[in-house]
């Protein structure tokens, strides 16, 4: 058990910053990785003799974050409540417009679908390539273009002051 | 090279972690991690036992080695009956020393490798008579206590008697098949019930001495054989203790005809008439009813004949009698739909036994009803898949404890491929697991908010 409670407390912020990228939402970010840690602690000593934990985390977090967490109706719902309140963005008094981008960007990626967000997040956030990508969400690497390309869309539609972060022409390349 | 997007994304989760990571959380994921890990030990302790148990009901019943039921003492008789008589993927032959069973069924799909006579067990697993040959004396015998089995190995004969407890067999060469030209000493009547005396000493076939003497064979369990000629007495219709014979005798066919009349005659082995009474129907013979050659039985203790009647205004209706052989008098009578011929009934104990082929079920659908004080009431049901007529009982069998566990007698389809379902149900599981195995693999690698990555903090 130590050396669970070790690992979370060494990666629980790194994961927490996945888990609200992959939800949009710090509520749903909490209950997708407690859902996930509480998962991986079910099999710890397996993972544990695997080698590196984080990697089967990270799989689990994208896993359930994609295809077995929450139904839709219960995700709609928290989104709801989650628009009622925004205290985990910086609101600093001088930094308004940065504020205002930041709360952009969120509910545009609260309006993908949980599959172009993963898809978003592992190649723009983890620097994953097309087949790594691919391989992580158990689909084709066709799949991991035609999402990217969607999801993108998606973004520039629904927010289009933020086109010079993800608008056309504007080089969107994974590190 | 840097893209905006990802800029965007680290200045969006720059500071979300501590509105999203609880001091507790290690420990609550543990706490929670343990109880899904019971659950998922309970789950797949009890889903383990659920699966050898389908696969022992379901793989068991279609081994071919010989079951277990040779009784200890040797004189043990069959103690249950099968309510359920359902298909199996394999049916082995008949081993040497099964031990006692409780009947046998007659599966008729001529196109089926199946075709023929089958033993079955107080289980319901069945075994193949072999061989079956088809021919008209194909009618075996079961004893009362489902020991000794005696049938017509081919058409030239022997008629063998086998102990199904022991494996020893009693053969009788001079019994043949009455529709061969073959000079057989005695020639089995096709399709006629045969009857064991009541000390299971002597087994009685309907039979002919060549050219033209028709009677009976009493075949003894030391191999011997004679014969009682019927001498114009009408059909063997069992026994009326050790050493005494009945036979039933219709004056006509007609019942509405003057002079129409039943006989019921005993004899000694020899076939020598010691008595006769004339049957005496409480409200008389059915106008539209006939005499089934096939029908008249005596029971156990020879005190009382059962016959039936076919009615023609009734679909495969019956009314079944039971008379005093001392008197005549009728003792009791019921009618019964869906009667099967040209089996016959039979006595499990001293209630009557009538065989059955239940309606609007399919074709073939054997079973029996036990005309019982109470009412009627029906013992088996057999799968529709197999195509059965005819069933002969073990009587001691149908006086035992019924096994149909979990259906009992219901007839719908999934009720005969439960053990398939539950099967496919199983692989269906096993390869959701593989599934779910398949999607945890660890995420690939290289990851920025890893350790050692650009976000490890």
């Amino acid at each position: 058990m130590e050396d669970f409670e070790d690992f979370v407390r060494g990666r629980s912020n790194a994961l927490a910053r996945t888990a609200y990228l992959l939800t949009g939402d710090r509520h749903q970010a909490e209950e997708l990785l407690q859902d996930t840690l509480s998962r991986v602690a079910e099999r710890w000593r397996t993972v544990v003799r695997g080698g590196d934990p984080e990697p089967y985390v990270r799989r689990m977090l994208y896993t359930r974050a994609v295809d077995g967490w929450r139904s839709r109706r219960r995700r709609q719902a928290l989104h709801e409540a989650a628009a009622q309140q925004r205290p985990e963005l910086r609101c600093h008094p001088d930094d308004a417009e940065a504020v205002t981008r930041r709360l952009v960007l969120r509910d545009a990626l609260a309006r993908l679908t949980p599959r172009q967000r993963a898809v978003l997040v592992l190649r723009f956030y983890e620097d994953l390539t097309e087949v790594q990508t691919a391989e992580a969400l158990n689909c084709s690497v066709s799949t991991v273009k035609s999402q990217t390309r969607h999801a993108l869309e998606r973004l520039r539609q629904l927010a289009p002051e933020l086109a010079d972060t993800f608008g056309p022409g504007t080089p969107v390349e994974a590190r | 090279m840097t893209s905006r997007l990802s800029d965007a994304f680290d200045d969006l989760t720059a500071e979300v972690a501590p509105f999203v990571v609880r001091d507790d959380l290690g420990r609550t994921a543990w706490r929670a991690g343990r109880r899904r890990r019971t659950r998922r030990l309970l789950t797949t302790s009890s889903l383990a036992v659920t699966a050898l148990a389908v696969l022992a009901m379901t793989v068991l019943p279609w081994a071919g080695g010989p079951r277990a039921l040779t009784p200890a003492g040797g004189e043990a008789g069959v103690t249950g009956y099968p309510q359920r008589i359902g298909h199996q993927w394999w049916i082995g032959e008949l081993p040497e020393r099964p031990g006692p069973v409780a009947g046998l069924v007659e599966i008729v799909d001529q196109e089926s490798e199946t075709d023929g006579w089958h033993v079955f067990s107080e289980h319901g697993h069945l075994w193949r008579l072999a061989p079956h040959f088809g021919g008209t004396g194909d009618w075996p015998a079961l004893s009362p206590d489902g020991r000794r089995l005696g049938y017509l190995t081919d058409q030239d004969g022997p008629y063998v008697i086998r102990d199904l407890a022991t494996g020893r067999t009693t053969s009788f060469p001079s019994i043949g098949d009455a529709t061969i030209g073959r000079p057989s000493a005695y020639l089995v009547a096709g399709q006629s019930p045969n009857f064991w005396s009541p000390d299971g000493a002597h087994l009685l076939l309907h039979a002919s001495l060549p050219p033209v003497t028709p009677g009976a064979a009493i075949l003894g369990m030391d191999g011997s054989v004679r014969f009682a000629p019927r001498n114009d007495l009408g059909h063997p219709a069992g026994w009326a203790g050790d050493d005494r014979l009945v036979w039933v005798k219709a004056t006509g066919d007609d019942p509405a005809a003057p002079g129409y009349a039943v006989t019921a005659t005993t004899t000694d082995l020899a076939g020598a008439p010691v008595g006769a009474v004339t049957l005496r129907p409480a409200d008389g013979w059915r106008q539209d009813g006939h005499l089934n050659q096939w029908s008249p039985a005596t029971s156990p203790d020879g005190t009382e004949l059962l016959v039936s009647e076919y009615l023609s205004a009734g679909e495969d209706r019956a009314a079944v009698r039971r008379f005093s052989l001392s008197d005549g008098g009728e003792r009791g009578s019921a009618t019964v739909d869906h009667v099967t011929t040209p089996c016959g009934a039979s006595w499990a104990g001293d209630v009557p036994a009538v065989p059955l082929n239940l309606p609007d079920t399919g074709e073939g659908y054997a079973s029996t009803v036990l005309l019982e004080p109470a009412g009627p009431r029906r013992v088996v049901t057999a799968d529709p898949e197999l195509d059965t007529r005819c069933l002969i009982w073990a009587a001691g069998a149908l006086a035992g404890e019924p096994h149909g566990w979990p259906f009992g007698l219901a007839t719908p389809w999934w009720t005969w491929w439960w053990r398939e379902i539950l099967v496919g149900v199983w692989m269906l599981a096993a390869v959701a697991s593989v599934w779910a195995c398949r999607i945890r693999r660890p995420l690939p690698s290289p990851g920025r908010d890893r350790p050692g990555g650009a976000r490890a903090s």
